[in-house]
Formats: structure tokens, C-alpha cells, sequence
């Protein structure tokens, strides 16, 4: 049974603009798939909608296995807390400190009363700080996130997307506003947590070539149709420039493509 | 380098030598440099006083349901039947004028004063300081780009060439819209001082309206037309700061 | 060639826009002083005058200075008074904010129905509040209290919505992915994001407050500006200056103050 199934979703916004057109696709549990496409694609929305921060106009999405294009309430909220997500700028509440920032992951599991307080168990606490560890951030444990470079806050974000026990992680552009150096560490990272928790991860992605370098799976999206859905292997410059809707010579990677 | 303490597994240090716990063993959760806590202990403090206020105000034994209710009724005639007997209404919309000419020649005066004495104070232009009467001016001189001025000062401009082509330009937008902003205290302030220290304008037939009068229906006009000029003097003020940046 | 051109023609858009608006404030100078029959040369000429005078009749003398205590408690009297108010309206529009800011509002309806009320209780002055109060109130501390408090409200209401939606949507859309309840979310993620854009302004109101009630007082007679009104008044000028000295003291010390916790939050 696949993990997530999406099923001729389309995403009409303010009655004219479509967003999403007739979207179908399937994702395996323990798969890491990236989504390329350009910007205004629909990338972003697709993923929202997956966790239903954005609500789609027709279409069915299942989780696995259950049918979540309308729930509400707590039924909504345990959706979410079996999905964590990461954003391109973090979205951490700065103000606090990572180890904060990581526990907020188990909100979605706690009372009301006791995630308002922001009361943890010692357990919660000391799992939190095993998380940073193994993302290397233990010891910023203490600073406060606006402390923090960004590739350091984007770590803290996967370490509170963990924290969650997710089933699949969501990536908004994880690495868009990052320099080499860090990408490569919050990729590997993110490939490690797939590959060692198996956890499915579903990502957002600007740059063509760290898709295919870290996925099997790529899915590519046009004026918010898929045009693509396969292996990465498979993947031409013929289909890239049918996704990014340009000719030969105009994008970044045709010089790597002649080059390799 | 980072790259490779990224994804550790096997260097498990003690992670419980890491922890910080507090007096009853717990462990700590909070930031190292923890604002937030700072803030609480002052709305904390602030709350306190004012809890204190209530508690020690001359509250001379007042009915405060009753009083209450008559202010509803009171208010009730005052914003939905305003009506005009002892003024005119062009006599009314004169005395608006008075109060937003005070408003001008307050906020005129003052700004000239303070732009020159903020020249004076911005340590970056690195005149002797004079007073700090003009701390807003000066200050959006001294948050402009130091490197506009070095150049200028490289080329062998002098004070009044770098006022004019680098201070000026630079941080004008931030001063309209400082001066906007005291321009719309400054008119309620026009009003409130015409009422309370019969300093004429519009301020002054309202306190006529209320407190010598006892006329409600009057004192609703006049509030209606305060209202309108203030909510004029608003959208008027936004849009010029939008122009002006 | 023709960029040269633009370019000239830019100045001069932006020369003619300069001279309209200098010639537009000089007006406004001389309109303004004509009505209100004020004039400048006279009000610089005169300021000499005007020092002497203070130094000859405003000068707390001996009798001023007995009547310290007095006029102390007074302006502890409208201390107390602001902070109450701020406080007290601060809570209030802290609530109203949720409801009326755009990435915590319960629906659209309910946000508009606060923005509203909001914009009422900010636009009528404090003046008209504090006659319509006197009617029912009397001269009583409530008076003030109330009329305050409602411009304040209005006020912080306003600043609070701003400062919730410009500090807290990005992690109010993260805390959501995770699960967390509204509630949570405020307290986690709101809250701490905006606290010190909040105390910022809170500060801000309370020395704002502090000014206007002194003008309410002088209506309401009670606090310091009743203080001030009365030896006025009495022509008790000495005293009168006393007041005022009291009031610049504390104005610029509760400053200080607000400034040294606004360096330390921040």
C-alpha cells in the first residue's frame, strides 16, 4: 500500500488560476522523491496541500490509506503530526532556543493545556537533545535560534521535523536559501533520516542537479500539470527543458550537461 | 570541518553532560541568553503596580453599575444623535481650522527647529553635540549609510555639500514621515489643550458643548467632525509617505 | 543619449515636486499664523522677554516648596494611574489583536467586526471621553481611568495587530504543520515572537499616558493637572512651575527608564 496517493487533485485559486491541474501520482513507503519544476509551478502548493495547510478544490488525497481531503479537528492535527515539514526560511520561532524549537515537534502529541505551558517530560527532553546530537547541534542546544547560520537552523528544523516520529517529511525548498557547503549537509542529512529511520521523503527543489544526484524518483511539474514522474536515470535534457519551458543553451545545467 | 560532524552516529559523547538542570533537577529547557523571561518578570512587575493602582485609588464610593450605565445611555445620544444648537456649522468647521493651524504651526516650528539642531547632533556629521532635543532627526541621520558620507567627505566636500547631497536625500522619507506622525499628535494634542485649558479651536466648543451646555447632541457633532478630520489627517499622511518613498 | 535626457528630466520632476512641497509648508506657515493670529517674529523676539519672566515668577520659592509633598502624591497619584490603564487596556487589546490579525483570526467576519471597533475607540479623542465620563462619573479617578483606557485600547489594539502579523507568520504556518492547537500555537509560537514588539509598545503608551492624563486631570480635576489648574489658577505661579518640574522629572526619568528595558528585552 503506497504511503500517499493523490488522485486528480486540482487547486482552482479565486475561481480562475489554476494551481493544481488534474495531479496523480503515488509514493512508496521508505522513497525519496524530489519535485522540480519552475517558480509558479504549483511546487509549493502541492506540498501544502499534502498537509492540508492549503485545501484543495477537487481530488482525493489518502495518507496511508485513509482518505484526508476533508478532515477536521484532531483527526486534521494527527494528520499533521504524522507529517513534519521543512521550509525554506526554517520557520522557527526565533526567539526561543533550538532545544525549544525541537520539543515544539511533539506538540501535536501533548494536551492542549501542557504544550501551552510548554511542559515536557524528562524523556521528551532528553530524546530531543539525542536528535540534535545525531544532527550534530547538541551543543547550540542552549542558544537561541536567532543565534544560529542558517544551515543550523535549517538542521534544527529537520531535528523538529523528527521529533514528530513522522511517517513522511515534506521539504519546501530545504536549501534555497543556503550556501554549497550547508546544502550538502541538510541533504545528507535528510537522505541519512531516509535512508536509517525510513522515512519517506517528498521534496521541493530549485536545483535540477541535486535532485537527480540524490533521488531515484523525480517529478516534474509545469504550470501545474505533471510532466514528468520517473526515475531520476531516465531523466533527459529534453524533459528538463519541456519542465522549465525553455530552449537549449538557457538554463544553468546545459553548460554541466555538456561539460560531463 | 562541518560536513562530516553532520550525520554522527558513533562519536556519542555523553549528551547528559550537555544538559543544564534546574534547582529541582530538572532539565532546562530555556535559552542561555533568555529574553523572554526578562520580559515576563517586567509585565510581571507592571502588573503588580497596577493591581496595586486599583487596590489604593480614591475610588470616593461611586456606584459603578449605575455610573456605567448612564455613560452608555450618554454616549448612546452623543454618536447616534449628534445635532447642532448653540454653534453653527460653519463656525464649527472654522474653529477645526484653528485647531489644525495650531496643529501645523506647532508641528512647522518644531521641525525646523529640530532638523537644525539634529545637523548638530548627528555624531556622524562629528559636530559638537549641542542637546539632545531632536533624537528622532538625529537619529535617522546617524542609521544612514556611513559609506555615502566618507565618499563624499574623500572628494573634499564640505558640511553643508554633504547635508545637501547625502543627508538630506538619504534620510528624508524617514523624517516626513516622523513629522506626519507628530503632526497627527500634535492635532489631537491642539484639540485636548483647547478643551482642558481653553486654548481655543475646536477643542474649546466641545468643552463648551459638555461642560457648559450639558448639551450631548452637540458634543456628538463636534466628535463626528474631530473624527473625520483625524481619519483625513491619517489617510492624508499615508499616502504621502508612500510618495515620499 | 536619450537616458540623459530621462535622467534630466527626473531632476527636474524631482526639483518642481521639492518646490511644491517647500512652497506648500510656507503656506500652510503663513495661512496658519494668520488665523490664528500668531506671529513669529514677535513669539522669537519675545523670547528673551519670556526668560526673564520665568526666572521672576517661576521659580519654586519657599511656600511652593511646602506644598511638595502634596504635589508628589499627586503625581504618584497619575503614575499609578498609567501604568493601571496600559496594563489594563494592554490585556484587553492583546485579545482583540488575535481576533483581528490576519494569521491568528478565528474568520474574516470577526477580524473585520474588531479592526472596527478598534478604529472607533483610536479616532475619538480622549477629550471627548472624559466629558461624556464627567457626566456620571463626576470628578472621579474613574473618570480619567476610563477615558484612557479606551484611546489606549484602541491604540494597542491597532500596534498589536501589527506587530503580530509582521513577527509571527512564518512560524505560525511551521507550528500548524506540526499539529499543534490554536492555543498552542499562540503560546508557543505568537507570544514569543512578538512579546518584546509588544512590550516595546506598552512602554511607549505608558509614557504617553502619563502626558495625557495630566491634560485629563486638568477636565476631571483630579491628579496632577488638577494640581497644576489649581495653583494656577490661584495665580500661585511658584507652585504652579513646581508642578510642571515635577511632571518634566518624571517624564524624562520614566523615559530613561523605558529605554534601558527596551536596550536590555531587546
Amino acid at each position: 500500500m503506497p504511503i500517499l496517493e493523490m488522485q486528480h487533485v486540482n487547486k482552482v485559486y479565486g475561481g480562475v488560476t489554476k494551481a493544481l491541474n488534474d495531479v496523480s501520482f503515488q509514493i512508496e513507503e521508505g522513497e525519496f522523491v524530489s519535485i522540480i519544476g519552475p517558480s509558479g509551478a504549483g511546487k509549493s502548493t502541492l506540498l501544502r496541500c499534502i498537509n492540508r495547510l492549503i485545501d484543495v478544490s477537487s481530488g482525493v488525497i489518502l495518507f496511508d490509506g485513509q482518505d484526508i481531503t476533508h478532515v477536521t479537528g484532531k483527526e486534521l492535527r494527527s494528520v499533521r503530526t504524522r507529517t513534519g515539514m521543512i521550509f525554506q526560511h526554517y520557520n522557527l520561532v526565533e526567539r526561543l532556543s533550538v532545544i525549544e524549537n525541537v520539543l515544539h515537534g511533539k506538540l501535536g502529541q501533548k494536551s492542549t493545556i501542557s504544550g501551552m505551558i510548554g511542559y515536557y517530560t524528562e524523556q521528551e527532553k532528553k530524546e530531543a537533545f539525542e536528535i540534535l546530537d545525531r544532527l550534530g547541534l547538541a551543543d547550540q542546544a542552549y542558544k537561541r535560534c536567532d543565534e544560529l547560520s542558517g544551515g543550523q537552523k535549517q538542521r534544527v528544523g529537520i531535528a523538529q521535523a523528527i521529533m514528530q516520529k513522522p511517517r513522511l517529511i515534506l521539504c519546501d525548498e530545504p536549501i534555497a536559501s543556503l550556501d554549497p557547503s550547508s546544502s550538502k549537509i541538510i541533504m545528507d542529512s535528510l537522505k541519512n533520516i531516509n535512508q536509517t529511520m525510513n522515512i519517506t521523503c517528498l521534496l521541493n527543489l530549485h536545483q535540477v542537479d541535486v535532485a537527480m544526484n540524490y533521488s531515484e524518483r523525480i517529478i516534474g511539474i509545469t504550470a501545474g500539470q505533471i510532466v514528468y514522474d520517473g526515475p531520476s536515470a531516465e531523466l533527459s535534457q529534453s524533459t528538463i527543458h519541456k519542465i522549465y519551458q525553455s530552449g537549449k543553451g538557457e538554463l544553468i545545467t546545459d553548460v554541466q550537461g555538456q561539460a560531463v | 570541518m562541518e560536513a562530516t560532524a553532520a550525520v554522527t552516529q558513533n562519536t556519542k559523547t555523553d549528551l547528559s553532560q550537555l544538559f543544564r538542570h534546574s534547582r529541582d533537577g530538572k532539565i532546562v529547557i530555556r535559552a542561555q541568553h533568555d529574553t523572554i523571561g526578562q520580559i515576563w518578570l517586567v509585565l510581571l512587575a507592571l502588573s503588580a503596580i497596577a493591581v496595586l493602582g486599583f487596590a489604593t485609588f480614591d475610588y470616593k464610593e461611586i456606584d459603578l453599575a449605575a455610573a456605567l450605565q448612564s455613560t452608555f445611555a450618554n454616549a448612546r445620544i452623543v454618536f447616534f444623535k449628534p445635532a447642532l444648537t448653540y454653534d453653527t456649522a460653519l463656525g464649527c468647521l472654522y474653529q477645526l481650522l484653528v485647531t489644525f493651524c495650531l496643529g501645523a504651526l506647532s508641528t512647522i516650528l518644531g521641525a525646523v527647529a529640530a532638523l537644525f539642531l539634529s545637523l548638530l547632533c548627528a555624531r556622524n556629521l562629528s559636530r559638537p553635540s549641542v542637546v539632545n532635543v531632536t533624537k528622532a532627526y538625529a537619529e535617522s541621520i546617524e542609521e544612514m549609510d556611513e559609506g555615502t558620507i566618507e565618499a563624499l567627505k574623500a572628494s573634499g566636500a564640505n558640511f553643508w555639500q554633504i547635508v545637501c547631497q547625502a543627508v538630506w536625500p538619504a534620510t528624508v522619507s524617514y523624517m516626513v514621515a516622523w513629522t506626519f506622525m507628530r503632526f497627527e499628535i500634535n492635532f489631537t494634542n491642539a484639540v485636548a489643550m483647547g478643551a482642558a485649558a481653553g486654548a481655543g479651536g475646536i477643542g474649546y466648543n466641545l468643552f463648551m458643548a459638555g461642560s457648559f451646555y450639558l448639551d450631548l447632541n452637540e458634543m456628538g457633532y463636534l466628535t463626528y467632525m474631530i473624527v473625520i478630520a483625524v481619519v483625513l489627517l491619517e489617510m492624508l499622511s499615508t499616502r504621502i509617505k508612500a510618495k515620499v518613498k | 543619449m536619450k537616458m540623459v535626457k530621462e535622467n534630466r528630466d527626473m531632476f527636474r520632476e524631482r526639483n518642481r515636486s521639492w518646490l511644491l512641497a517647500a512652497t506648500v509648508v510656507v503656506g500652510l506657515y503663513i495661512a496658519s499664523s494668520v488665523i490664528t493670529e500668531f506671529d513669529g517674529i514677535a513669539g522669537i523676539t519675545a523670547i528673551p522677554k519670556v526668560i526673564i519672566w520665568i526666572a521672576e515668577n517661576l521659580v519654586p520659592d519657599a511656600k511652593a516648596m511646602t506644598r511638595l509633598p502634596k504635589i508628589l502624591k499627586q503625581l504618584w497619584e497619575t503614575t499609578m494611574l498609567s501604568i493601571s490603564v496600559t496594563m489594563a487596556a494592554a490585556v484587553c487589546a492583546f485579545f482583540f489583536a488575535l481576533l483581528g490579525a490576519n494569521i491568528t483570526r478565528v474568520n474574516g467576519i470577526v477580524k473585520r467586526i474588531v479592526r472596527t471597533i478598534a478604529a472607533f475607540f483610536r479616532n475619538v479623542p480622549d477629550v471627548v471621553w472624559a466629558i461624556l465620563l464627567m457626566f456620571s462619573f463626576g470628578q472621579n479617578i474613574l473618570t480619567g481611568f476610563f477615558a484612557l483606557f479606551f484611546t489606549t485600547f484602541g491604540l494597542l489594539t491597532r500596534a498589536f495587530i501589527e506587530t503580530i502579523d509582521e513577527v509571527s507568520a512564518s512560524c505560525v504556518e511551521a507550528l500548524t504543520a506540526t499539529g499543534a492547537s490554536y492555543m498552542q500555537i499562540i503560546f508557543q509560537g505568537v507570544v514569543p515572537s512578538a512579546v518584546s514588539g509588544l512590550m516595546t509598545w506598552i512602554l511607549y503608551m505608558i509614557e504617553t499616558n502619563i502626558r495625557s492624563s495630566t491634560l485629563i486631570g486638568m477636565l476631571t480635576a483630579t491628579g496632577i493637572g488638577y494640581a497644576f489648574d489649581l495653583y494656577y489658577k490661584r495665580l500661585e505661579y511658584p507652585t504652579a512651575s513646581l508642578v510642571v518640574l515635577t511632571i518634566v522629572v518624571l517624564v524624562i526619568a520614566i523615559e530613561l527608564l523605558s529605554n534601558k528595558i527596551r536596550k536590555v528585552i531587546l
